[in-house]
């Protein structure tokens, strides 16, 4: 059997092995009773293995020249004639790199969470999950269209909001899960549309082909919504400005899942997206000029609110949004290479970081409590002239009012043009039936209210 | 013969749950109907499949009475399996003999007018699928004040349709055609545009109200609310409104359906939006599905009057994938309702640690509603969407912002009522059955969220079936739109 024959088995069963751990979980918790640690585990380890294994594989492959770059075809998913959409996966450096990341990532923050949550209520499911974002994560990253990334991209916005979620009994993770998700699904419009324009533009949605086909539009308005339209998508995956208020929310799900979705991975899906696409940016100065305004915002206002917050996972939270929004800094002034490397050292920093935040926050107290640890003036208070700083502080505090600005320009619009439409709609059906219209529902209890943390 | 013994079967079935005087006998009859009625229809479309040539049956004069082809294989066995799952699933209390009987006589009367190939005989069953809804609704006292809305939808639906079939058999009477009751022989009539427009646009209207196209949707959240769930799951779970544009419509009135489709569209578009946000604002979880049906019936017909052969092929395969994964939640609510007293989220809450069942049951029928990756109606919108964007892009993209707000919709239904903390107080005055799903619902649940996983990953089958007619409508379509245009363009030339 010759490495041309394999080389799309061992590739496929990247991907592969994690979402055979979900469906075996799945089937055995739908069908029957919920499974217990060991068979979890069990089934963890074994997917994140192959994963793993497969993932090294490939990049020694890759590396040792024994297989070239490019896109492993494995076929058509469905096809009408006009439209196909063909399944595929790219290899090449970047994948490569990401692929052998998330695996080893995902596998570290397995190992650590079957320890971490033994005998808590939903341990399957966290595996559950988690089985079926490292599944996600492998699709985003090895899809070789923005199709098939899509795919990947919408199973890792599932998972992330179900494990924010977690601890269900409670009403705030469940409300800053159902934010995030609000975040993603809106956001994950950029994405479905830049695919469509993309395909439109170039007659593909292979972004290395669409790159040189988009070559010929140059001028049209095309080069510069598509790389928009996935700018869009990136800054609600990846928590930018002003999109980013959902992230220290996410930080109620398990510590394990924060630092896998929110300090390593999941957070910088966005600018993987964005890594892939540079060229369709580099095409357009609107787009450059966009990507850089947004990351260096992001960055500007993580870095300011991320010094006035009270707890550490909130704190990190921040500093991940600001060392993301150097990357897409990075990424639009076009290098790229830095900004690979940029992730990789963060996504392992930070991993490391919220792993250990419950022990350091119980070390920092010991040394605080011995008078060891000295508070320090912060530097940007010593610059500034004191009124400034105080107005600096006091608006890093309330997060530059982000949030209430989106309630009141956003969410507070849209929900009462539904209920307006509906009181209308009932007094429509009453004159059908000839009755009194139903009594209106107290519009307090409809709009979603999500608590600061 | 295979055709007709789909009918006799779930007319049997229906005769016999009449008689039969114990209600758990009438269940476990017409449960035996619909198994057989299933089976016949999947055999049915497997001899189709290895065939390739339609299936007919019934002689009337030269041409057959009813046809089983590529294009209504997989309806006629979704409203089989749907009206089985119904009967499966829906709680006994639900389920009184005169609803087992009117749940069989609409799904009889779903499977004529999918299977007909004779004009009067489509428009008479699609009268009459409507008649055993309005029987259980004026029967029922607490429903009084529905009956008019009721009659409204029948009427709206019926009289159009059945004046718009004599006058199509009218005008093919007088061009010559042998048989001019023949759908297949009407399909290749050219009619000129003066006799297309009036037929034309009362089966547009007719389609319009079944499929509750806004302003028009009226009757859809209270049935979904309240009405007869065997008849709720089949008026609005299997999607006869785009049958019949596809079947009838597009090909015979093809010059009319190019003229009219840009309208079509935005009002299609329109009745998206409408649903999506109404359904936003709700509290009761069946009154929310019953506006998320609205959008996506507002969806389906963007898709098909988008006149491109992927958004017809979506709008085809969302309509099976989208109605069945309806049906699935429509009867996990039924079943909390049934347990808690309430479908009001405000009243429920924290359900997942005393139903996990259900909640996972409605956790993924409600992400294959929407359209999450693998499931059918994922490959349904993605093609609808593909195909809409090409034709019009604006009106598409309005159309992915009421595809996400109805992701959001259905997400924080399932969050306000299955997570959280349960609601402090009783809801009801007697204490609530709290009880996961019975086996019963478990596997007729569980079917359908196979069913939409099978064929989402794998929907090569129901495209292959659908190309042949969907390349001869786009084909014919795309001539006619072509002609449209050219005068409209030399006219802008001329200027």
């Amino acid at each position: 059997m010759t490495l041309e024959v394999v080389f799309p088995w061992i590739v496929t069963a990247i991907a592969a092995g994690p979402a055979a751990s979900f469906l075996l979980l799945a089937l055995i918790w739908f069908f029957g009773p919920t499974p217990g640690e060991r068979l979890v585990r069990a089934v963890v380890i074994t997917g994140n293995v192959i994963s793993l294994g497969s993932a090294i594989t490939v990049g020694a492959l890759v590396v040792l020249g024994l297989h070239p770059t490019g896109t492993v075809r494995l076929g058509t998913w469905f096809d009408t004639g006009d439209y196909a959409f063909e399944l595929g996966f790219r290899v090449d450096e970047v994948s490569v790199v990401m692929t052998i990341l998330v695996a080893f990532v995902r596998g570290l923050i397995a190992h650590f969470s079957t320890r971490y949550l033994h005998a808590q209520r939903g341990y399957a499911r966290f595996f559950l999950l988690l089985a079926l974002f490292a599944t996600g994560m492998q699709l985003l990253v090895l899809g070789a269209s923005l199709d098939s990334l899509f795919v990947g991209w919408e199973l890792v916005g599932l998972s992330s909001a179900l494990l924010v979620a977690y601890f269900h009994e409670r009403q705030t993770p469940v409300q800053a899960g159902l934010r995030v998700f609000i975040t993603y699904r809106l956001c994950d419009l950029g994405l479905l549309v830049g695919a469509v324009l993309l395909h439109q533009a170039s007659g593909t949605s292979d972004l290395g082909l669409a790159a040189e086909a988009m070559g010929t539009h140059r001028g049209g308005v095309l080069v510069t919504l598509v790389p928009l339209a996935l700018l869009l998508a990136a800054m609600g995956k990846s928590a930018q400005f002003p999109v980013g208020g959902w992230l220290p929310r996410a930080m109620e799900g398990p510590t394990p899942s924060s630092a896998l979705f929110y300090g390593a991975l999941s957070v910088h899906a966005g600018v993987y997206l964005l890594l892939r696409a540079q060229p369709l940016f580099a095409a357009s100065t609107v787009a450059t000029v966009a990507i850089i305004t947004v990351g260096a915002l992001t960055a500007i206002h993580a870095t300011l609110v991320a010094r006035v917050q009270s707890d550490a996972k909130s704190t990190l939270a921040y500093a991940t949004m600001t060392q993301v929004g150097v990357m897409l800094v990075e990424i639009g002034l076009g290098l790229t290479t830095l900004a690979l490397v940029h992730l990789v050292g963060h996504v392992l920093l930070r991993c490391h970081q919220l792993l250990r935040a419950p022990s350091a926050l119980r070390d920092a107290t010991a040394l605080e409590a011995v008078g060891i640890v000295k508070r320090r003036v912060p530097a940007l208070v010593r610059w500034l002239p004191a009124p400034l700083a105080a107005w600096v502080y006091r608006l890093s505090l309330e997060r530059f009012g982000l949030e209430a600005v989106f309630e009141r320009a956003l969410v507070t619009p849209i929900f009462e043009l539904g209920l307006a439409l509906d009181r209308l709609d009932r007094r429509f059906v009453a004159l059908l039936t000839g009755q009194e219209p139903e009594a209106p529902r107290p519009e307090a209890a409809v709009t979603p209210k999500v608590r600061q943390r | 013969m295979m055709l007709l013994s789909i009918l006799v079967v779930l007319a049997l079935g229906l005769g016999l749950a009449l008689v039969t005087p114990h209600r758990d006998r009438a269940q476990r009859v017409a449960l035996a109907a619909g198994s057989l009625a299933l089976a016949l229809s999947g055999v049915s479309a497997a001899l189709l499949g290895s065939g390739g040539e339609p299936l007919v049956a019934v002689e009337l004069g030269s041409a057959p009475a009813l046809v089983l082809d590529g294009l209504n294989a997989p309806w006629v066995v979704a409203t089989a399996l749907l009206a089985l799952v119904v009967l499966a699933a829906t709680p006994r209390p639900l389920l009184a003999r005169a609803n087992i009987a009117a749940t069989l006589a609409t799904a009889a009367a779903t499977e004529v007018v999918l299977l007909s190939n004779n004009l009067a005989l489509t428009a008479l069953a699609w009268i009459l699928a409507l008649v055993p809804g309005a029987v259980l609704v004026l029967r029922a006292k607490s429903e009084r004040s529905h009956a008019r809305t009721y009659a409204v939808v029948a009427l709206g639906s019926g009289v159009p349709m059945a004046l718009s079939a004599a006058l199509l058999a009218h005008a093919g009477h007088r061009h010559g055609l042998a048989e001019p009751l023949d759908l297949r022989a009407l399909a290749s009539l050219d009619l000129p545009m003066s006799e297309q427009a009036l037929p034309f646009a009362l089966m547009l209207a007719s389609i319009a109200v079944r499929m509750g196209i806004f302003p028009f949707h009226a009757w859809i959240p209270p049935l979904t609310q309240r009405g007869p769930v065997g008849v709720v799951g089949l008026l609005v779970g299997v999607h006869t409104g785009v049958f019949v544009l596809a079947r009838i419509l597009l090909p015979a009135f093809p010059e009319a359906s190019a003229v009219a489709m840009p309208w079509v569209a935005a009002a299609a578009l329109v009745a998206c939006l409408f649903g999506s946000l109404l359904a936003l604002v709700q509290n009761d979880l069946a009154r929310t599905l019953g506006f998320i049906a609205c959008s996506k019936a507002g969806m389906l017909l963007l898709g098909v009057a988008s006149l491109e052969a992927s958004s017809l092929h979506g709008a085809l395969l969302q309509s099976v994938g989208g109605g069945a994964a309806f049906v699935g939640v429509l009867m996990v609510i039924r079943s909390i309702d049934a347990r808690c007293g309430t479908r009001d989220v405000r009243r429920l809450g924290g359900l997942v640690s005393r139903m996990p069942r259900a909640s996972a049951t409605f956790f993924l029928l409600a992400v294959a509603t929407v359209g999450f990756p693998g499931s059918l109606a994922f490959v349904g919108e993605d093609l609808l969407v593909h195909g809409a964007l090409h034709a019009r892009p604006l009106v598409a993209a309005a159309l992915l912002l009421a595809t996400a707000l109805n992701g959001i919709t259905m997400f924080r239904a399932f969050c306000r009522a299955f997570l959280g903390r349960p609601a402090a107080r009783p809801r009801t005055a007697a204490p609530p059955l709290l009880d996961d799903l019975v086996p019963r619902e478990r596997i007729a649940t569980s079917a359908l969220i196979v069913l939409l996983v099978v064929f989402g990953l794998a929907p090569g089958p129901l495209l292959g079936a659908r190309r042949a007619h969907v390349d001869e409508v786009t084909r014919a379509l795309g001539a006619e739109h072509a002609a449209v245009r050219a005068p409209a363009h030399a006219s802008t030339r001329d200027e």
